[in-house]
């Protein structure tokens, strides 16, 4: 009887290791979402652009911001290859497939660009709003986690990772709460307010 | 186990957040402006200026003066949010005393943040007739908790210990006053001296060590009856009581072993258990937060350091805990245990200092030359202290954010402050 259970769970566990395999493998798991773009001070988009893609100190992983910056360059880089290239009937053949990767990268580019003047409208009014205790350990960090509604309301504040002082932590919650409602919410995209502020972690770090 | 891994690590790649980093803050202090309250009583005008003084102490709130208001909105509907955002104002108060008569005192008050544009408190205190201050107090804890987060103290306690000198010796009081140092009351007076008053956890005993039968000897009191009794009766001097988070147990200094040792006494059958075993002088023990550790001074490095003993584990040795300078003495616990407020001398001055657990050094919190006897508010944010000017002395206090202040002064020395415990 031990044995036989043995076997059950260790097929079920091969199970389930060749089954995740096969689902990375088709690309199950891959979501847009998965990309974390962490923001702490405004990225400039084309400052990036025309300093080439040289690693920005702020970003700590590469972020979506990198990636749409690689698709404009390339897509430039095309053009000035292949534009030139007008066969013998007079027509541009990948004339169409230009334009749609053209569209493509304006399109995350912009959402980018949409991302990140939210996100620095979002920090510049949680630093007005936060009181920094005074005397507290250094390199203190404390992580809230707020879910908005689409009007921009907070409806959720969770203190994800305490910072161990009780002082830095409420003031962090304090600062949040004062927040209360990020009144541009209401020019965000719908879909863009779904996928990216809908449950946003923010992380107080003053050491930096 | 591994199953559930798996499991776990999947959700992981599908859902991440945006993360936003907060790297700067503000230092300047909540700016408030209260609009003088409404009412028919000549004590209206007072609320206001103890509500503000109640602020003010806590160094975490600048109260506009009266003068500079530009306007006295008398409901919120009336607030016009610009001109309070020209003077840089945070929160509003508006408040009135509604009802004054010989059963009782009524105030309310409403919060107005004029960043939200919105009421954020409307509150009612009922009050004693004839008794402003202790409703005023309420007003400031309601304004300080509903815009920091953190209970206030204006409505707690404070023991100390008042020595009149005249020509005909000394007298030693031991006084109960309110956190602002007004509204003092007696609880004993002796013609030997009294010292090391405590509060107990449920801030309604006190305990303190009285000489009044010629030896040191701690005695409990009941702060409303003035019922007292001698918590030991043996043959040796009793110091340096403290008690423990759940009241239950006392921790004292004895001197029956030929030098100082802490014990703990078991209130209920009055069981002693020795804590420190060692030739040098071990005494002024304090209680952990969740009564786990006892803080005490030893002199077993050559000099007054502080010392933890963890009571869950058998028989450890106590840990130390302050490594600079050669005096370090009277530590206790913040609230929260993040780390201990002491007695710390620096070159030849006695300053009151902060150790975090988490940190290797410690920050001086006073500058003045000789300051003792610290005792941390409930909430974790003041400290008062004695201090000694000339032959005077007084209780001053500092707040973690860095404002200081002195309580009002009476004739006489006062020294050994003890704070309370949340009275509401």
């Amino acid at each position: 009887m031990q044995t036989k259970q043995h076997y059950i769970q260790a097929s079920f566990l091969s199970f389930l290791i060749h089954a995740s395999i096969f689902l990375y493998l088709i690309g199950f798991f891959y979501s847009e979402k998965q990309v974390r773009p962490i923001l702490s001070k405004a990225v400039n988009v084309n400052i990036i652009v025309d300093e080439g893609p040289k690693e920005d100190p702020i970003i700590k992983k590469p972020s979506k911001v990198f990636k749409a910056e690689e698709v404009i360059i390339s897509t430039k880089s095309e053009n000035i290859n292949e534009v030139p290239k007008i066969n013998e009937t007079g027509s541009i053949t990948n004339l169409q497939s230009l334009l749609s990767e053209e569209l493509e990268a304006f399109n995350s580019s912009a959402l980018e660009e949409e991302i990140n003047k939210y996100s620095n409208y979002m920090i510049s009014l949680i630093e007005a709003a936060w009181i920094k205790p005074k005397n507290i350990q250094d390199n203190l960090i404390c992580d809230i986690k707020i879910k908005t509604n689409q009007a921009g309301r907070i409806i959720d504040i969770n203190l994800t990772k305490s910072s161990g002082n009780i002082r830095f932590d409420n003031s962090a919650l304090q600062a949040v709460k004062r927040v209360e409602t990020f009144s541009f919410f209401a020019d965000i995209r719908k879909e863009t307010y779904e996928d990216v502020f809908q449950n946003i972690v923010i992380s107080f770090n003053p050491s930096k | 186990m591994k199953k559930l891994l798996i499991f776990l690590l999947i959700p992981n790649l599908i859902f991440a957040e945006l993360l936003l980093e907060i790297t700067k803050g503000s230092d300047n202090p909540y700016r408030v402006a209260i609009v003088p309250f409404e009412g028919s009583s000549n004590g209206v005008n007072n609320i206001i200026k103890i509500v503000k003084d109640d602020l003010m102490r806590s160094g975490e709130f600048f109260v506009l003066d009266e003068d500079m208001l530009l306007s006295s909105p008398k409901a919120i509907e009336d607030i016009n949010p610009s001109e309070w955002k020209l003077l840089k104002i945070d929160f509003v108060v508006i408040g009135k005393v509604v009802d004054e008569n010989s059963s009782g005192l009524k105030a309310t008050y409403e919060i107005y943040d004029v960043n939200r544009r919105s009421k954020v408190r409307s509150s009612t205190v009922y009050g004693i007739p004839g008794k402003i201050r202790q409703l005023s107090h309420y007003i400031s804890d309601g304004i300080y908790e509903n815009i920091t987060g953190i209970k206030g103290i204006a409505t707690t306690k404070i023991l100390y210990v008042n020595e009149l000198i005249d020509s005909f010796g000394s007298t030693y009081i031991l006084y109960v006053a309110d956190a602002d140092g007004a509204n003092e009351q007696i609880l004993l007076k002796s013609n030997e001296p009294i010292i090391s008053p405590a509060w107990s956890p449920d801030s309604k005993k006190i305990a303190y060590v009285s000489f009044e039968t010629g030896m040191a000897k701690v005695y409990i009191q009941d702060i409303s009856t003035g019922d007292r009794d001698l918590v030991l009766v043996n043959d040796h001097q009793i110091s340096s009581p403290a008690w423990s988070p759940d009241g239950k147990l006392l921790s004292l200094t004895l001197y029956q072993d030929g030098n100082a040792e802490i014990y703990i006494l078991n209130l209920k059958n009055k069981n002693l258990t020795r804590l420190t075993k060692h030739y040098s002088i071990d005494t002024e023990s304090s209680w952990s937060p969740k009564g786990t550790k006892i803080l005490f001074t030893s002199g077993r490095s050559g000099s007054p350091q502080l010392y933890e003993i963890d009571l869950t584990k058998f028989n450890t040795k106590p840990k130390r805990i302050t490594f600079e300078g050669n005096y370090n003495a009277k530590g206790s616990y913040l609230p929260n245990n993040e780390g201990v407020i002491f007695v710390h001398r620096s070159s030849q001055q006695f300053q009151i200092a902060l150790k975090y657990f988490d940190e290797n050094f410690i920050r001086p919190l006073t500058e003045s030359k000789m300051d003792e006897s610290p005792s941390v508010s409930p909430n974790g944010n003041v400290i008062v202290y004695a201090i000694t000017d000339d032959k005077l002395g007084m209780i001053a206090g500092v707040t973690l954010s860095g404002a200081t202040f002195i309580l009002p002064a009476t004739n006489g020395k006062v020294r050994e402050p003890a704070w309370s415990g949340f009275l509401r």
